[in-house]
């Protein structure tokens, strides 16, 4: 009887064991993919001071200033800038990516002041990884569709230095050196990218489109439809002619399809120096300010 | 009885840990947590006034076009000649043929068009390899050019050149880090000139400036975790044996 009794507190102990490795090893898997940390969202910088107060004056007793009371107010014309569909183009500063996302670049530098928006449509810049549908979303509470309609809204947000699995100089920790651009919708070949200066189309394999100017400014367009591009290799190109529709072709060389959202991600080299004599560095640069100022000159027609 | 002890404080830990990680789990997976941070953009977000909106961002300055050294490339061609010759008439067995820069006469490659290379107003450089002389294609826009190849399976390649850069001033905070780059720059022996490598998601590249015009070799590899791209030693011994496609130009 005693041996029995013995037996089953053993049990107990063997299965309450059990239950709590399960639930070690449970919890340290999510842990891990969770990046070992809690989020926190919201560690970024706020540029409240930036925020232009769009918000029509109230006088005192809730009317709009200069509305007789009595008679229907006429929504107040919009103070800022917005789309065609009429949304309200907004952007978080450079440098300020979502949360457990990486580090980030702050580079305010508006390389090209004259090129063009890189697509015909209204776009949404966030993360292809860290938001809805991405393969990182859930770090972030962010489970669900790419075709999530919070991803194809303002505010556009930078992933230049995105965390990836490579680490180099520019990004502490690895890095995604170039945007992901969302197009209008989520429907894939259906929204045009087009080329932001006069060039030549330099490189077209694989997933890639490259095209170079003049002065030696490299821009790479990345996940079009590839076999429906509208330029060729060795191909002279004006500021605004189509290149091809944004998709999510992205192909080994031998052909192999590697699984992608639909988006365009841009990159652009620079060679650049501080100073008129110094030697120049030759490399990929943050876009994420000169795709703004590009932006905010296409929705004012300029 | 002190196994006893050691192996309850063990899983009181293991608990405690357990119990954690099922808390961040949950914070993180929770939908609202997603929700909150989508208020948080949209409250730190920045709209751009209609009617007389401020500058955005820092305009980079002026470019300017360097004048090209077609003395010292030339130079250089003679150097690693003579390190050739030395390395045939040494006495030691089995020495490695030198690295360097060597002519390379751009007819002798089947893919790239000579009008291409003589319209090139810098030195038109591209990594040797009996791969990347197949498949080697240039195309020029006068002041600057690049070359394309594939150089191995699974990897491809592109050199750029130009003799343009654009003067970015002040870059505020970026301004440590990339002086921390420069400093951190070696020498690439076939041309003596440093260079630094980055990587990305999309491309190894190697960077360095000669002849006063910037170059950049970018590799392209089919996994991102190959050792070819993920490691530098494949890109500078790509780079360290580059051909030189117009020795006869210059004379501006």
């Amino acid at each position: 009887m005693d041996r029995s009794r013995f037996a089953q507190r053993g049990n107990a102990a063997g299965w309450l064991l059990v239950i709590i490795l399960l639930a070690i090893i449970i919890g340290g898997y999510f842990w891990t993919q969770n990046g070992g940390s809690i989020p926190v969202p919201g560690s970024g910088d706020a540029p409240a001071d930036e925020a232009p107060d769009s918000d029509p004056p109230i006088d005192d007793d809730g009317g709009f200033e200069g509305e007789p009371d009595d008679e229907p107010v006429e929504p107040a014309e919009p103070e800022v800038l917005t789309d065609i569909d009429g949304k309200v183009f907004s952007y978080l500063p450079v440098g300020d990516l979502l949360p457990n996302s990486g580090p980030g670049f702050v580079d305010e530098t508006v390389y090209r002041s004259d090129i063009l928006f890189p697509t015909e449509d209204p776009v949404f810049l966030n993360s292809q990884v860290y938001r809805y549908g991405g393969g990182m979303g859930s770090v972030n509470g962010m489970n669900g569709s790419q075709c999530d309609g919070r991803n194809y809204d303002y505010p556009w947000q930078d992933t230049f230095c995105e965390h990836r699995d490579r680490n180099q100089p520019l990004c502490p920790g690895g890095g995604h050196e170039g945007l992901d651009i969302r197009p209008h919708t989520c429907n894939k070949n259906a929204h045009w990218a087009v080329a932001v200066e006069d060039g030549r189309v330099i490189d077209v394999r694989r997933h890639w489109v490259t095209i170079q100017t003049a002065d030696g400014t490299i821009y790479n367009y990345l996940h079009l439809n590839m076999s429906d591009l509208s330029v060729a290799e060795g191909q002279e190109i004006r500021k605004g002619d189509r290149i091809g529709k944004i998709s999510n072709d992205f192909f080994k060389s031998d052909g192999t399809s590697v699984p992608t959202t639909t988006h365009l991600h841009f990159e652009m080299y620079e060679n650049y120096v501080a100073a008129p004599g110094d030697d120049p560095l030759f490399t990929k640069v943050n876009p994420y300010m000169t795709l703004v100022s590009a932006y905010d000159r296409k929705l004012r027609g300029e | 009885m002190i196994c006893m002890k050691y192996a309850a404080t063990a899983l009181l830990g293991a608990a405690v840990y357990g119990a954690a990680a099922f808390v961040a789990f949950a914070q993180t997976n929770d939908p609202e947590t997603g929700d909150r941070i989508q208020e948080e953009l949209a409250e730190r977000a920045v709209t751009r006034p209609l009617l007389k909106a401020p500058p955005l961002g820092q305009p980079a300055g002026e470019i300017v076009e360097d004048k090209i050294n077609w003395t010292e490339m030339r130079t250089e061609l003679a150097l690693t000649q003579r390190r050739e010759i030395a390395a045939r008439q040494s006495t030691t067995a089995a020495l490695p043929r030198p690295s360097g820069m060597r002519a390379a006469a751009a007819e002798t490659f089947k893919n790239v068009a000579l009008r291409e290379v003589n319209v090139t107003r810098l030195p038109v450089l591209a990594p040797e390899g009996a791969r990347v002389a197949q498949t080697l294609k240039v195309y020029s826009l006068g002041d600057s050019y690049s070359a394309t190849a594939e150089v191995e399976n699974g990897v491809s390649m592109r050199m750029s050149g130009t003799r343009k850069k654009i003067v970015i001033g002040d870059v505020k905070s970026a301004r440590a880090r990339l002086s921390a780059m420069r400093d951190n720059r070696k020498t690439l022996g076939s041309v003596s000139a440093p260079y630094f490598v980055a990587r990305s998601e999309s491309s190894t590249d190697l960077t360095f400036a000669k002849f006063g015009a910037g170059y950049v070799l970018s590799i392209m590899c089919d996994d991102p975790a190959d050792a070819r791209c993920a490691e530098d030693d494949f890109i500078t011994n790509l780079a360290s044996n580059l051909i030189l496609m117009n020795p006869e130009a210059g004379g501006e």
